[in-house]
């Protein structure tokens, strides 16, 4: 059977400009049957039209390979700088001031700090809060700004005693 | 978390659950990131849309309705990015037109990873897929790379399923076009 889907045909489908209803028909055909869509009987007619009509057959080799190269296009990837300065944005809004209430309960802020009210008793001393009617509060940027100097701390000391162990282990004596 | 469903980490992290949120941000970033990508063409244009798209998230998080649908709620927010960005892109282009200024547009060399593919006929799926017409890029990318049904795909675009078949119809129609050329040695 001669066919009218020429290569022009195609391009023409894809820019969308308007094809006899004929044409139009057998390249969505084409395309379904390429992407192992449609029904049984139409991939039948589309399988009979295709043992006598090599154009189609091009179609439908160059839909398929266009398939394949589609599904092994390497993903782009965002750098890893950016991912990280995306992650700390986030966790801004979703850790940060804008996580809860600008003032907190004890309660919460031993919640915050995945600490047991137990636990919390041991630092309350040291925590940046304020009283009202008889109850502490503690301000979230305040408190944030307190994990850090911890942080700070933590770090200083981890590195000194290292610094101490290294120069034990070196023989210095008496360095603190 | 890795086996918890997406629904699930919403709901976490509406409780304050922040570790939820982040699974959801691993889960996601790639697909939102590539969507990006192939919409705007241009590394920092999709970075931008990255970060909207998850504080947008993160803001909104309470108006979801966890019926399983969160990934096509998630391409839908990062589609409205895009389309607003392509809009002001247009918007830039036409006042840079009418001012009489003549500025070449930004041209981002090819990727390391372009540069890499050394395939022609890949390439020519990529140049294809870039100068397709936005709607016939956006339906198919969500077809393609995230394999979402068609049915999904209408959710995203907000459009009958016939016109999100016949988007996908032609998006491929053409790149096979492009492919053919290759054939022919053109």
């Amino acid at each position: 059977m001669a066919c009218d889907v020429t290569a022009e045909q195609l391009r023409r489908f894809a820019a969308g400009e308007m094809l006899d209803e004929q044409t139009a028909r057998r390249i969505r055909q084409l395309a379904e049957y390429a992407a192992g869509e449609g029904d049984a009987a139409t991939a039948a007619g589309v399988e009979e039209h295709l043992a006598t009509c090599a154009e189609c057959r091009r179609h439908v080799a160059a839909l398929r390979r266009a398939e394949s190269a589609l599904a092994a296009l390497p993903a782009p990837r965002a750098s890893a700088g950016a991912l990280l300065a995306i992650r700390r944005e986030l966790a801004r809004e979703v850790r940060g001031a804008g996580a809860g209430p600008e003032v907190m309960t004890l309660d919460e802020v031993a919640a915050f700090l995945r600490l047991s009210p137990g636990q919390l008793d041991e630092v309350v001393s040291d925590l940046p809060g304020f009283e009202l009617a008889g109850q502490i509060r503690v301000r979230r940027t305040r408190l944030l700004a307190w994990i850090e100097r911890r942080e700070r701390e933590y770090l200083r000391n981890t590195v000194a005693s290292r610094v101490a162990s290294a120069l034990a282990a070196n023989g210095w004596k008496g360095v603190a | 978390m890795t086996d918890v469903s997406d629904d699930d980490l919403i709901l976490m992290y509406r409780k304050g659950d922040a570790d939820a949120f982040d699974a959801l941000f691993d889960r996601y970033h790639a697909a939102v990131y590539r969507f990006a990508r192939t919409m705007l063409g241009n590394a920092a244009a999709a970075e931008g849309v990255l970060q909207e798209t998850f504080l947008a998230v993160a803001r909104t998080a309470r108006r979801y309705e966890p019926r399983g649908r969160f990934r096509t709620w998630l391409m839908r927010i990062v589609r409205n990015r895009c389309l607003n960005r392509l809009e002001s892109e247009r918007a830039r282009r036409r006042m840079v037109q009418e001012s009489g200024l003549v500025v070449e547009p930004a041209s981002p060399g090819p990727s390391p990873a372009e540069r890499a593919e050394r395939n022609e006929e890949m390439r020519r799926v990529r140049v294809a897929l870039a100068g397709l017409p936005e709607r016939q890029r956006e339906a198919l990318a969500l077809y393609a790379f995230e394999h979402l049904s068609y049915q999904e795909i209408a959710a995203v675009l907000g459009a009958p399923l016939n016109t999100v078949k016949t988007l996908i119809h032609r998006a491929r129609a053409g790149i096979a076009a492009a492919v053919e050329e290759k054939l022919d040695g053109v």
